[in-house]
């Protein structure tokens, strides 16, 4: 197969011109190896702390929902004005305790198979959370006691992935599992025992075994215990303050809490509600990216019209010649815009092996003890496939802008003039 | 039976538009028959090398008409005078303006390459006209490898590779030493002789235009003379 032409001239100038060639190739391959290193950096943080996140929670959680305040007012009301001594009405709250009745789920085993029973659900756990004071010696704490049940909750997030200490398997009824940092907070090891207290009296837990998220406030006030014993506890008997729910796919979570709220009236919150601001982050860091890669290529690709404007002039006799040969000028413009197009591709090519090279030296670069310990980074970063792709065909199409007005320009020359220039 | 008309001019002109319009080509009619060795002479700015980019298709004229084989060509659009610049033109001019980046044989290959006609048959003809011209060992050098006189003959095989029907030369030994100059000349009277093609040589140098068969002589853009001196068969 013989080569068209223009594109076997384009290919020839490239070669023939190797330093030049090399110096564009660089200015543009430079451009793409940023755009693919520091996206890839990035969203591997922000999609670390997200799969993180994501996996390390449910992606729906499903509580009760409580009475609106402006029922409740009106409630309250109608109780004043009646003058009637009795709480008759089941919507007003008088206290923080009938607040927590309120929220309490009731027969959950039931609405736990009708949720199950939901498109898209996967796996559902009931839980119970409701924060408590902690007590060992004279240290005494704030904590957030989770109620579940070990074996149904692992369907629904890396729980074993929490446990820095101790088989959450085998946590008995008078087990608790707490964060490392509570435990230094109180000054307690493994085997001592802790007070937790309640409204509803205190109960004396052995530290079966120690958590670490790696998230700091989690860290600090978090207590597992199991289900049955968080019911004994607060005095809640066959009842739950929520359920987990575990989903085939993360992304539709906001439709499926619609039709759980929809169906079961129960109040709802996703994952992608619960991360909001990181979501954002990475929307708004996209932009930013995106622009930052336009001003870099942008500069790439005006070098590019530059030594191309200077081509054509240096080449003006020869477009003379191609011209009295018959070189029409629609093809002496393709010869200039493939000879850009052969650049951008050296440049790309340069360009994403310049990538890799950056993120492997980023990956070679040992992290430091704060951000292993935070759990941030400690994934090796990989290339970002889709903004790779975004770097070379946003090199090759600003390379193909760029050419066009010295390609146009050729084209145009008179073929008396270039060959007598 | 005299051969058939080639090419025929009626009143061509060229003006050069500006504040005092200069006119290179002035009412110029002629006309050509196939297999003549004709030159163009002049002194400088006497409208020779005008004359032969309008003849050529490399330029437009502002009035007069063109005949190629009877038909009206002067006002072809610019896809159209490519081809015909490709399929029936082959030019040398006076600095060989080889193109730098190609070898020998690649230059000679690069006017089929342009008209997409490129195959081993044009590959064997380029390689045939190189030996003919005696550049046989040197299809592979780069023009700055070459004397000036080879880069010439290189030329001349470029002009020939899609055997044209006429070939333009615009002082084609100007940059050529004597003997060097004697070798082109003879090198294009073969192939006049031996292919009837048509050569329009433009010079200034008397002695050259002598040896060709007829010599059409301009003066600010006038044709002053139209001689033959040895008849086309």
């Amino acid at each position: 197969m013989t080569l068209a032409p223009e594109l076997f001239i384009a290919i020839r100038y490239t070669l023939a011109n190797m330093k030049q060639s090399l110096m564009i190739a660089f200015a543009v391959g430079l451009g793409v190896a940023i755009i693919i290193f520091i996206p890839s950096v990035n969203l591997s943080f922000f999609g670390y702390f997200l799969e993180k996140t994501v996996e390390n929670s449910a992606h729906i959680k499903v509580t009760r929902e409580l009475e609106t305040m402006e029922r409740n007012i009106q409630a309250l009301t109608r109780h004043l004005t009646s003058g009637s001594p009795e709480n008759d009405d089941p919507h007003i709250i008088f206290s923080d305790q009938t607040l927590t009745r309120k929220r309490n789920i009731k027969a959950y085993r039931q609405l736990m198979k009708q949720i199950r029973g939901v498109t898209g659900v996967l796996e559902v756990s009931p839980y119970i959370n409701e924060q408590i004071i902690v007590s060992h010696g004279s240290q005494i704490r704030g904590g957030s006691i989770q109620g579940i049940v070990p074996e149904m909750e692992k369907n629904i997030r890396q729980l074993e992935e929490d446990i820095a200490v101790g088989n959450i398997d085998n946590m008995g009824s008078s087990d608790v599992f707490i964060g490392w940092r509570l435990a230094d907070e109180l000054g307690v090891r493994l085997g001592n025992r802790i007070q937790l207290v309640t409204s509803e009296g205190r109960k004396s837990y052995k530290v079966a075994g120690l958590i670490n998220t790696g998230i700091y406030q989690k860290d600090l006030d978090t207590i597992y215990i199991s289900l049955k014993s968080a019911q004994q506890l607060l005095n809640m008997s066959n009842e739950i303050t929520g359920i987990n729910i575990r989903l085939q796919d993360i992304y539709a979570a906001p439709k499926i809490s619609d039709v759980i709220h929809q169906t079961f009236h129960l109040k709802t919150r996703n994952w992608m509600e619960d991360n909001e601001v990181i979501l954002d982050q990475i929307g708004m860091f996209r932009v930013i990216i995106a622009f930052i890669s336009f001003l870099i290529v942008f500069a790439a690709a005006s070098s590019i019209t530059s030594v191309l404007i200077m081509v054509v002039a240096s080449k003006s006799k020869e477009i003379g010649i191609l011209k009295a040969m018959g070189l029409p000028p629609g093809s002496i413009m393709r010869l200039f815009v493939f000879q850009a197009i052969c650049l951008s591709i050296l440049g790309a090519t340069a360009g994403v092996f310049g990538g890799m090279g950056l993120i492997e030296l980023y990956n070679a670069t040992p992290y430091s003890k704060a951000e292993s310990f935070l759990g941030i980074g400690r994934q090796p970063v990989e290339i970002n496939l889709e903004y790779t792709y975004y770097a070379i065909i946003y090199a090759m199409l600003s390379s193909f802008l760029a050419s066009l007005f010295p390609a146009w320009h050729a084209s145009r020359l008179d073929p008396v003039k270039a060959i007598n220039s | 039976m005299p051969s058939p008309l080639l090419l025929e001019t009626h009143n061509l002109t060229k003006t050069y538009p500006g504040i005092e319009p200069v006119t290179a080509v002035d009412h110029i009619s002629f006309s050509v028959r196939e297999g003549e060795f004709l030159s163009i002479v002049g002194e400088s700015g006497s409208g020779k090398s005008t004359l032969m980019n309008l003849l050529g298709l490399l330029d437009s004229p502002t009035e007069g008409q063109l005949n190629y084989h009877g038909q009206d060509i002067s006002h072809w659009s610019e896809g159209e005078r490519s081809l015909f610049r490709n399929q029936e033109i082959g030019f040398i001019f006076q600095a060989h303006m080889l193109l730098p980046e190609f070898n020998a044989l690649e230059n000679v290959l690069m006017p089929p390459r342009i008209g997409r006609s490129l195959g081993p048959e044009t590959v064997e003809r380029a390689k045939h006209l190189l030996t003919r011209i005696g550049l046989e060992k040197r299809m592979h050098h780069m023009p700055g490898e070459l004397s000036g006189g080879q880069n010439q003959r290189v030329a001349i095989a470029r002009a020939l590779i899609n055997n044209p029907r006429i070939v333009f030369a615009d002082e084609p030994t100007g940059a050529l030493d004597h003997k060097t100059s004697r070798d082109v000349y003879e090198l294009m009277r073969e192939i006049n002789q031996e292919n009837n093609v048509t050569f329009i040589i433009v010079t200034h140098e008397q002695g050259f235009a002598k040896k060709t068969d007829r010599t059409i002589t301009l003066l600010d853009g006038r044709m002053i003379s139209d001689q033959v001196t040895h008849p086309t068969p």
